[in-house]
């Protein structure tokens, strides 16, 4: 198992160090940037302007929110859909494919889609049926630019907590459900006492995999709006500052660097809830 | 009341087939509208340039776009080529990480080191850094070593992207085989590798399928790495795409053609296997 | 409290050839504990989760208390159920497992608590009330089981195989303490096991099915001593009835040895049953046989012998009293004593005699 660690290791650390060593200096790249000095070690000058660099603070902002609402809904609709496909109905597998395919499109091609097909004022499908119903188009992505990229996040990551959730809806026993039929529950009751409890390591794993993916989201944001305002979250604001225009890369490690520090604190909070279900595989 | 079915009743005490019928066909409009846009860009993709930017269908459906796009113009990138990159990329990196996975995950799940959960706890933290962070110094690196534009940094940085997830997922996968097989087997006096080979491998072998899956989607797919280090002659899929995104004007159906292709791999990849990938994950995505 | 009445009861899975329950006609008189065996597939639970209404009724009735629930809902029925797993809830505690149903029906809190605690103490699982499922023993948690079904008061019990999982000892003493609680509370039982001691100890009446369809339903000692057919002879008792095919005559050949029986069938081939009581060993006796085994229980002794009928060996078992001072491969005589049944060439009892 040495391998893989090291490899690992190496792979991912090395990167992360030089992006501490960067984040300690006023790293420009000469030939780009409007005001080249040389490079020198400025200590931790750029970590104290992260606290008062208010485009920062806005995207750390928007990050949450992104992710906050993406994780939510995503979870929330895909364990509605988990509800919907438990049951066996005429074309289950059909609809089951049909519902994991947003999941397999590559990012990009989902936010273009989105952006082109149905969000866009001039050729968009949804304006088109707007119009037809008698009422004005809206101009989804400029005027709603982080409701569109949640849009697409979700419709994306939705199948994913679908698959979690209803793996974990036929892992309960069937005799526990007959159990509380028998015993007077109605459907509801079932879901609210019995099911959703069943369902909580579920909806923690699922929560926990998918913050850490969509708090990365990038190629939606890039392919959509661009970073304008209100859209841009934290790592495509780093992208801005480095190599996407700005070209100061110790701040932009700099800013790097606080975001997993956070991630890491959240992180561990988080899998102290998790590791109940660490201690039920101890057990068993 | 009593009926005589000659086939047997599906149907539970006192459900109303109105209330079944009418769940399924909730299931069957949310799956359609779900996948409306997706079905919406494949019927563009089949349309004329004019159709599609003005939403009617006059000229009839053509395959015209997507010979369109399959063939190199300038300012375009060659769909071959593009292809083969991404396929070596994805196939290469993916093979890598499920053989540097296997053993990890054996050692995580069969036979636990001290400190597994921190173990585990680092491999999943190595992906808290942004993807953005970190490319100014692989760059950095990239270059010193020679390495830009060619399919070998690529496959490097997927390995390190996969494999947290796939050493997560695979352990997982493992803890599911009966310790009393295991057991069996030592005692039978099999070696590792033939422990690994009769007794884990057949049981948690749809969790690794699915765990393969999803390294695989997420190679192909990835967006950021491959533009950056790239230059044209080792651009995959996912910059093919954008590469057709115009800024002469909109070529809605030449896009919506080029999304198809570039998507559709992966996508048969994920319809073909689904029932494996969720048996995998019910049967251990939980740990 | 009500009686429960099978009118023709069938299932048939869909996409199975034959019915896992054909036409059940069955009558659970008010207040009785009735017992439902049979090997597995035999359609036992099957037939009991159709009077939950668990499983579907693709023709006939289900009747409790002389009402028609074939299309009632599980929760409508008013029974209580113990499953085989005990299908506890896993996130509720002893006393919220208890009073599930309770709370499902609307009952305040302090007349919840009441019962369940009343039934806690009945049970001796007082000091469990606090714990989850996942911390209690098999026994314990079969006690919850039906402590959660006691505090109901239901019109009918249901009981799925819920000794199976104890080990023999505790499933012994489970047992008697049932039969002693249901007899106390009255209340109409059904209870499924695929033990015949079970069943031939706890019910007042026991149904034997095979492949779906009900054998014999009658006391338990009638069922032993007249049973209806083959199956239900050779599936009461154990160890099983001895059975050797015979050819009916004046007298019958059993091993060389001619027996007189008085002859109700004449000039058929059919089949001659007898219990292990009633061979006796001696040295002296009309049939030859050969020990093969001696099991000595203490309390009674099993002796495993082989004969030879009709040109073929035939293992037999004789039950004696100690002390038994035989061994294996000695030979000795037999002597049939007692009770004997013919069966005809399609398995029904023709004739009980004494020999």
């Amino acid at each position: 198992m040495l391998p893989a660690l090291l490899y690992v290791v190496a792979i991912t650390q090395l990167p992360f160090l030089v992006s501490i060593y960067y984040s300690l200096t006023n790293l420009k790249d000469k030939t780009q940037s409007l005001t080249p000095e040389p490079t020198k070690f400025v200590g931790f000058q750029n970590y104290r302007q992260i606290f008062s660099d208010p485009f920062f603070r806005e995207a750390m902002w928007t990050s949450v929110k992104m992710t906050v609402l993406a994780v939510l809904l995503s979870l929330i609709i895909g364990t509605a859909f988990a509800l919907l496909l438990d049951r066996k109905f005429f074309g289950q597998g059909i609809i089951r494919t049909l519902l994991i395919t947003p999941f397999l499109l590559m990012p990009v091609v989902a936010a273009l889609i989105w952006k082109q097909q149905m969000f866009s004022s001039l050729f968009g499908v949804l304006n088109k049926a707007l119009n037809f119903l008698g009422l004005n188009s809206i101009a989804f992505i400029s005027d709603h630019p982080l409701a569109s990229i949640v849009t697409v996040l979700v419709w994306q990551w939705t199948p994913f907590m679908m698959l979690i959730i209803l793996a974990g809806l036929q892992s309960q026993p069937s005799d526990i459900l007959e159990a509380a039929n028998v015993d007077g529950a109605s459907g509801v009751g079932i879901f609210r006492q019995l099911t959703l409890p069943h369902l909580r390591p579920y909806l923690e794993l699922g929560a926990l995999l998918g913050s850490i993916f969509i708090v990365q989201a990038f190629d939606a944001i890039d392919v959509m709006t661009g970073g304008g305002p209100g859209s841009t979250n934290v790592p495509y604001f780093v992208y801005q500052e480095s190599i996407g225009g700005g070209f100061r890369y110790g701040s932009a490690s700099a800013y790097a660097i606080v975001v997993v520090i956070f991630s890491i604190v959240i992180a561990t909070f988080a899998l102290r809830l998790l590791s109940s279900l660490f201690k039920d595989e101890e057990r068993g | 009341m009593t009926v005589r079915k000659r086939r047997g009743t599906r149907l539970g005490v006192g459900e109303r087939r109105t209330f079944v019928a009418g769940v399924g066909m909730l299931a069957w409009l949310v799956g359609l509208l779900w996948i409306f846009p997706v079905a919406w860009t494949v019927f563009t993709s089949f349309k004329t340039e004019q159709d599609a930017a003005a939403q009617t269908l006059h000229q009839g459906l053509t395959l015209a776009r997507y010979s369109d796009v399959s063939h190199s113009t300038t300012g375009t990138l060659s769909l071959q080529t593009a292809f083969t990159n991404s396929l070596v990329v994805v196939i290469v990196s993916t093979v890598i990480v499920m053989l540097l996975a296997l053993p990890a995950a054996y050692a995580l799940a069969i036979r636990p080191i001290h400190k597994w959960r921190d173990v585990l706890f680092f491999f999943i933290s190595t992906k808290f850094l942004p993807v953005v962070a970190s490319i100014f110094p692989i760059y950095v690196y990239a270059e010193k070593w020679n390495l830009i534009g060619t399919r070998t940094v690529l496959i490097i940085l997927y390995i390190a992207i996969n494999l947290p997830l796939a050493v997560w997922m695979t352990r997982s996968f493992f803890m599911e085989v009966p310790r009393e097989l295991i057991e069996a087997a030592e005692i039978d006096g099999t070696s590792l590798l033939n422990q690994l080979r009769s007794v884990i491998l057949p049981i948690a072998a749809p969790g690794i399928a699915a765990t393969a899956l999803l390294c695989v989607i997420f190679a192909w797919n990835e967006y950021f790495y491959a533009l950056q280090l790239n230059f044209a002659s080792g651009s995959t899929m996912p910059q093919w795409v954008t590469s057709n995104v115009s800024t002469r004007g909109n070529f809605l159906a030449k896009l919506s053609a080029a999304s198809i292709i570039a998507c559709l791999p992966v996508v048969l990849a994920g319809w073909a296997t689904q029932k494996r990938m969720i048996r995998g994950l019910s049967m251990g995505a939980l740990k | 409290m009500a009686s429960v009445e099978y009118d023709e009861a069938t299932r048939l899975y869909p996409g199975t050839p034959e019915p896992a329950v054909k036409q059940l006609n069955l009558a659970i008189a008010d207040g009785e504990l009735l017992v439902l065996v049979g090997p597995s597939g035999s359609g036992k639970s099957t037939a009991l989760r159709m009077l939950a209404g668990l499983e579907p009724l693709d023709d006939g009735r289900i009747l409790i208390g002389g009402n028609d629930v074939s299309n009632v809902r599980p929760r409508e029925r008013d029974i209580a159920m113990v499953f085989q797993n005990y299908a506890l809830y896993p996130n509720l505690d002893v006393a919220q497992n208890m009073g599930f149903a309770l709370k499902q029906q609307g009952v305040a809190k302090e007349e919840r608590n009441q019962r369940v605690n009343d039934v806690a103490k009945l049970l001796d699982l007082e000091p469990y009330l606090d714990r989850k499922p996942r911390n209690l023993s098999g026994g314990q948690r079969q006690r919850v089981a039906m402590g959660r079904a006691i505090v109901r008061r239901p019109q009918v019990y249901l009981m799925d195989e819920p000794l199976s999982n104890l080990d023999a000892k505790l499933r012994v003493q489970t047992r008697a303490e049932l039969v002693e609680l249901q007899k106390r509370l009255a209340v109409t039982t059904v209870y499924v096991t695929h033990d015949q001691v079970e069943a031939m100890t706890m019910g007042h009446r026991v149904a034997v099915l095979r492949d779906g369809e009900l054998q014999q339903v009658d006391a338990p000692s009638t069922l032993y001593h007249e049973p209806a057919n083959l199956f239900v002879a050779g599936f009461i008792g154990s160890p099983a009835m001895n059975m050797l095919p015979v050819s009916v005559g004046g007298t019958i050949n059993v091993a060389g040895a001619e027996i007189r029986i008085g002859a109700a069938l004449s000039g058929e081939r059919a089949t001659l049953g007898f219990r292990p009581e009633t061979l006796a060993i001696g040295d002296d006796g009309p049939i030859r046989a050969h020990i093969r085994l001696v099991e000595d229980l203490g309390s009674e002794v099993f002796v495993h012998l082989v004969i030879d009928h009709e040109g073929e060996e035939r293992r037999v078992v004789a039950k004696v009293d100690p002390p038994f001072a035989r061994h294996a491969d000695e030979n000795v005589r037999l002597t049939l004593r007692g009770t004997v049944h013919l069966f005809d060439a399609a398995g029904v009892r023709r004739a009980t005699v004494a020999v």
